[in-house]
């Protein structure tokens, strides 16, 4: 074969290669960013993995330094503040709304708690066919909202700016370990961790309660000492600070009360140690005394200035439980809240301006045809019944039962630490013979006077309430009273409260705890948090059996309660986690009556 | 009361939520492209081509930013009847072979951004982790094939062989940390032959009979899919109504695995003390995949005169088709099925403790359980029980049949009328599923193999009448 016998064909293309590429290339060639979408900002291209829990509080600052930290950290500081909303039901920056908030309260922990039941099983997304049948698919909202808080702050805590505003990354560090004990007391282990120095693949190594708890503890001593520091700053950097404050932190009092400086935190740190030392009061009695003594040394929250909410009267937003409650219709008083608030005759229930109001529409009996005329009664709804289908009252008799009233809850304020709260822990305190600074009847009583629900601007209500404190807390019985349901679904129930609550110095121990807790209980409201986790801890307030117990995992029986909620992860890469390290921390399996680390099954006392 | 922290702002999603909305939107390639081709006594082709692309959504990543991206092909064709001396009955031989490389870019987005909320001037928190491996997935494709005609070119072979790997494919992962880590990692390879047989029978000078057999096969293996820190293979997944598509290493795409009902420690189904069904809250029971992997087709033509009769034969053999619809008309106690089973119950007196028409547990135990009970779980919308509403998607149908006669010279020379009907996806010969497998929920990945709600695939009859002059 020789070339003479080839033909070739060649047809060459893009020869222009050499012609000037960059020059003709240029035009209309734009970047990602240039079509962001107008609220949409790029973040920083760097995943630091710092030191979040150290606080180099007595490093010398420069002015220039503090500027520059501040300018490199404005994105941060924007997201850190949706991570505020984000602790009580904000998405995306916004202020708490209701689909993150009846995701993260309203279908779980409400009814874990019991002050509401779901009253209808068909939702959008899912089913909820009772209380307890708790899916990863439809309850994950506690967690999710944890992320978001987690997502929202880790990343500046490992920033190495923010080491330049010790105080701030103090404070941001206090919200994340608030949160963090939220989620601990629901699932009972997370790979805290791992989400504190912002890993952000996995494997994720899971962490118990213990140690979590043990570590915000050991967080809180160093945000004291930091916080107590700031009294050491130069003036220009305290002005700096307090207007860095003021901007960025929701959660605090201050900015509405004319407060200045860093002291409210400090507060909130000590109150957040307190609760946890009393969460421990049973496991490790020893060391939660000394917790709980040094936290009221170090001064915990003391007036309702002092504390700390997303107030919706200044931010600018309603309680997203109207919404959810009566708009929707996804939620009712449950019938052991009625029950307990009926025993006592409490100002929500009695009077002329009660916090529930009366069934909405006739209610008529399965059984016996009976018909409970419209406004006649407050009616709760057994927790756990199987609820009906449909939203209104007309298809599902059950949206008849009592609602709030929408004036009292539209301003309540979200707490993140309510001073009722850190009353009725210093009262339990002193009855563990605890040095909580005054008496357990005194830290009991204030509880309650100060333990309503309403905005503390709204006047008209809380005279009503506290007029009506008089009577209420001259009460040494319950009335008698029991629970029935004018839809026949159930059987009649005694109640289940044998108490009064008036102080009584000679009331036995367990007694004395069976009131500040109930009183604790009906303070909360509607924040579940704390009264399901008093609930599981001290059996206290005495609430009716939930119904179908053992829908959820089959775990629990009936007279049970919910002692967790399972790890709402579903995707491979956390289920594989959780089989990895998950179930050694929580130290049982992943069911529902698996005890948490504090959650011991002895006497209160 | 605070007030918005955007002042004189005009965006047109002020209207209304959800009723306006605005984007913006740009996208472009840049390539160079060279391609070569060389012929030899026209008995020899080569083919060659070279591309170079660099993607606009690359721009964003530092790693790689204006990198150009080179891909090449290769491709021969031979005929082999122009080099060998082939025996009289075998007219016609033509080797083929090609290699090539196509690339694809990730999503054209920007991949680390948060939103800022007008109204509280707060931003949402950081959901995606730093897309680090960026890069566009490469298609390496290499195909073969041998075109043969035999017995003056009656009979005709095609047979194709290819092997394609995708590699770098993209992939978002999920985690316990609530990000959402982006990865250009794993690698799919599809292996099949598609396999063509004709012949044309020419019984006498009136009669003809063409028929062609064709099939296909394609398997599906999952190489890679990256691993984490702990070595631990990346679990990727898609979940659609109860049913979680895994992509886990060396297995084929579109293995679907279900959360089992919770069952007593002897395999029976668990009830609950008000006689409930329960699931379990992991992803363990493999239902099936749903793809098929052969693929038959039979064709014929057969003319008579001026008559003309085709038909078309067609299906797949294996694969899995969900049917969310009969779920969905279970749970809501409207299927036929639900009617059955309370019908049952009436006649046969069996109810629960509380009254309801029962039926017995599927699982051989014995044990009582509400119709509508079971029915509700089962048919629960988003967490269907999908087992019970897997079907094979196995199928072979009339897919067309068309008569036609051809009026020859109607109106002068060449000029003719022909007059055919046509019937297209007439009847299922072979069906399992009461739903028809073709029709799938979406191309998705992983969303091949639902039905819910589908309109049905139609039956056509038709009339055609062609004038040719």
């Amino acid at each position: 074969m020789t070339m003479k016998q080839n033909r070739f064909i060649l047809p060459l293309a893009a020869i222009a290669l050499s012609l000037g590429f960059a020059s003709c290339m240029d035009y209309g060639f734009d970047d990602p960013v240039s079509t962001l979408s107008y609220n949409q900002v790029a973040l920083e291209d760097e995943v630091y993995h710092g030191t979040a829990e150290i606080l180099k509080y007595d490093v010398d600052i420069t002015e220039a330094g503090f500027d520059k930290a501040l300018e490199n950290l404005q994105t941060y500081l924007r997201q850190a503040k949706g991570g505020q909303y984000a602790m009580r039901g904000g998405k995306e920056g916004n202020y708490p709304g209701e689909h993150a908030y009846q995701r993260q309260y309203s279908l779980g922990p409400d009814n874990y708690a019991q002050y509401t039941t779901v009253p209808h099983y068909d939702f959008m997304y899912g089913t909820l066919q009772s209380t307890y049948d708790i899916s990863a698919e439809f309850n994950p909202g506690p967690n999710s909202m944890y992320l978001m808080v987690k997502n929202a702050m880790v990343p500046m805590l490992n920033h190495p700016d923010i080491d330049s505003i010790p105080e701030m990354k103090a404070i941001y560090l206090l919200m994340f370990d608030y949160a963090s004990q939220e989620i601990m007391d629901i699932h009972g282990a997370t790979p805290y961790f791992k989400f504190l120095s912002n890993w952000q693949e996995a494997p994720f190594t899971y962490d118990g309660v213990e140690t979590v708890y043990r570590a915000i503890i050991q967080h809180i001593h160093d945000i004291d000492r930091c916080l107590l520091h700031y009294e050491a700053r130069p003036d220009w950097y305290k002005a700096k600070l307090q207007t860095l404050m003021d901007e960025n932190l929701e959660i605090c009092k201050d900015k509405y009360t004319g407060q200045t400086g860093v002291k409210s935190w400090i507060r909130l740190a000590n109150s957040l140690k307190l609760r946890i030392a009393i969460h421990c009061a049973k496991i490790i009695p020893d060391e939660a005394k000394t917790w709980a003594e040094e936290a009221i040394a170090g001064g915990v929250i003391e007036s309702e200035d002092q504390e700390f909410a997303l107030l919706e009267s200044q931010l600018g937003f309603s309680h997203p439980l109207n919404m959810i409650w009566i708009t929707w219709g996804d939620a009712r008083l449950s019938a052991s809240f009625e029950s307990l608030l009926m025993s006592l005759q409490h100002p929500y229930v009695t009077g002329d301006m009660p916090l529930f109001k009366n069934n909405s529409a006739r209610m008529i009996n399965v059984k016996t045809g009976e018909a409970l005329e419209p406004d006649t009664r407050i009616v709760g709804l057994r927790e756990g019944i199987h609820p009906g289908m449909g939203q209104s009252a007309a298809s599902n008799p059950m949206l008849a039962c009592s609602v709030f009233e929408k004036d009292d809850m539209f301003d309540a304020p979200l707490y993140i630490m309510k001073m009722s709260e850190v009353d009725f822990l210093r009262a339990e305190g002193a009855l563990r013979g605890w040095n909580m600074g005054g008496t357990a009847q005194f830290f009991y009583e204030r509880g309650i006077r100060q333990g309503y629900i309403y905005d503390r601007n709204y006047v008209e209500a809380i005279d009503n309430y506290t007029t009506m404190m008089n009577e209420y807390m001259e009460r040494t019985a319950p009335i008698a009273y029991t629970y029935h349901d004018p839809l026949g679904n159930v059987d009649d129930e005694p109640s289940t409260t044998k108490i009064g609550v008036k102080w009584d110095d000679s009331d036995s121990q367990e007694m004395k705890l069976e009131k500040i807790i109930t009183q604790k209980y009906i303070a909360s409201f509607p924040y579940p948090n704390e009264a399901w986790v008093d609930l599981r801890r001290t059996g206290y307030p005495k609430l009716f059996p939930v119904l179908n117990a053992d829908e959820g995992d089959g775990s629990l029986k009936y007279g049970d309660i919910l002692r967790r909620a399972p790890f709402p992860n579903t995707d491979d890469a956390s289920v594989s986690d959780i089989q990895a390290t998950g179930l050694k921390a929580l130290g049982g399996p992943d069911l529902q009556a698996t005890r948490l680390w504090w959650d011991v099954d002895a006497p209160n006392f | 009361m605070k007030l918005s922290t955007v002042v004189n702002g005009f965006n047109t999603k002020y209207g209304s939520t959800g009723v306006t909305s605005e984007s913006d939107g740009s996208n472009w390639d840049r390539a160079v492209f060279a391609t070569a081709q060389l012929g030899w006594k026209e008995k020899v082709y080569l083919d060659a081509s070279f591309r170079a692309d660099a993607y606009r959504v690359y721009r964003q990543f530092n790693n790689n930013k204006d990198k150009f991206y080179g891909y090449f092909g290769v491709g021969a064709n031979v005929l082999l009847n122009e080099f060998f001396k082939l025996p009289e009955w075998w007219n016609y031989a033509k080797i083929r072979a090609s290699y090539s490389q196509v690339g694809n870019a990730v999503p054209n987005r920007y991949y680390n951004s948060a939103t800022s909320n007008d109204y509280t001037g707060a931003m949402s928190a950081t959901s995606s982790g730093l897309f680090t491996s960026a890069k566009p997935e490469t298609t390496k494709s290499f195909e073969t094939g041998l075109e043969m005609l035999f017995l003056d070119n009656r009979l005709n072979v095609d047979f194709t062989f290819y092997n394609t790997l995708v590699t770098d494919l993209y992939m978002p992962i999920g985690n316990t940390a609530g990000i959402v880590v982006y990865e250009n990692s794993a690698k799919v390879r599809n292996l099949g032959i598609e396999t063509t047989i004709g012949y044309n029978f020419q019984i006498n000078r009136k009669l003809r009979w063409r028929t062609a057999l064709n099939f296909s096969f394609n398997d599906n293996i999952i190489k890679e899919v990256g691993y984490d820190a702990a070595g631990r293979q990346k679990q990727i997944y898609t979940d659609v109504a109860g049913v979680r598509v895994r992509y886990f290493e060396g297995d084929a795409f579109g293995d679907m695995y279900v959360r089992d009902l919770k069952r007593n420690d002897d395999g029976t189904i668990f009830l609950t003390s008000s006689g409930n069904l329960i699931k379990e809250q992991n992803y363990t029971k493999l239902i099936g995949n749903m793809n098929s992997k052969w693929q038959l087709g039979w064709s014929n033509t057969i003319n008579y005169k001026n008559f003309q009769l085709s038909f078309l034969i067609n299906g797949r053999i294996g694969g899995k088709v969900i049917s969310l619809t009969e779920a969905m008309l279970d749970g809501l106690g409207l299927s036929e099925r639900t009617a059955v089973a309370r019908d049952e119950a009436v006649s046969k007196n069996l109810y629960t403790a509380d009254g309801q028409p029962a039926m017995y547990l599927p699982d051989g135990s014995g044990n009582l359980i509400g119709v509508r009970n079971y029915y509700q779980v089962v048919g629960a919308r988003n967490s269907e029980y999908s087992p019970l509403y897997a079907y094979n998607a196995t199928n072979f149908r009339l897919r067309e049949l068309s008569l036609a006669y051809t009026f020859r010279n109607l109106f002068g020379e060449n000029k003719d009328l022909s007059l055919s009907f046509i019937g297209r996806n007439l009847f299922f010969i072979y069906l399992d599923a009461p739903v028809d497998p073709d029709i799938s929920l979406s191309t998705g990945n992983g969303l091949g193999g639902f039905e819910f709600f589908n309109t049905p695939s139609t039956r056509s009859i038709g009339f055609n009448v062609k004038l040719t002059y």
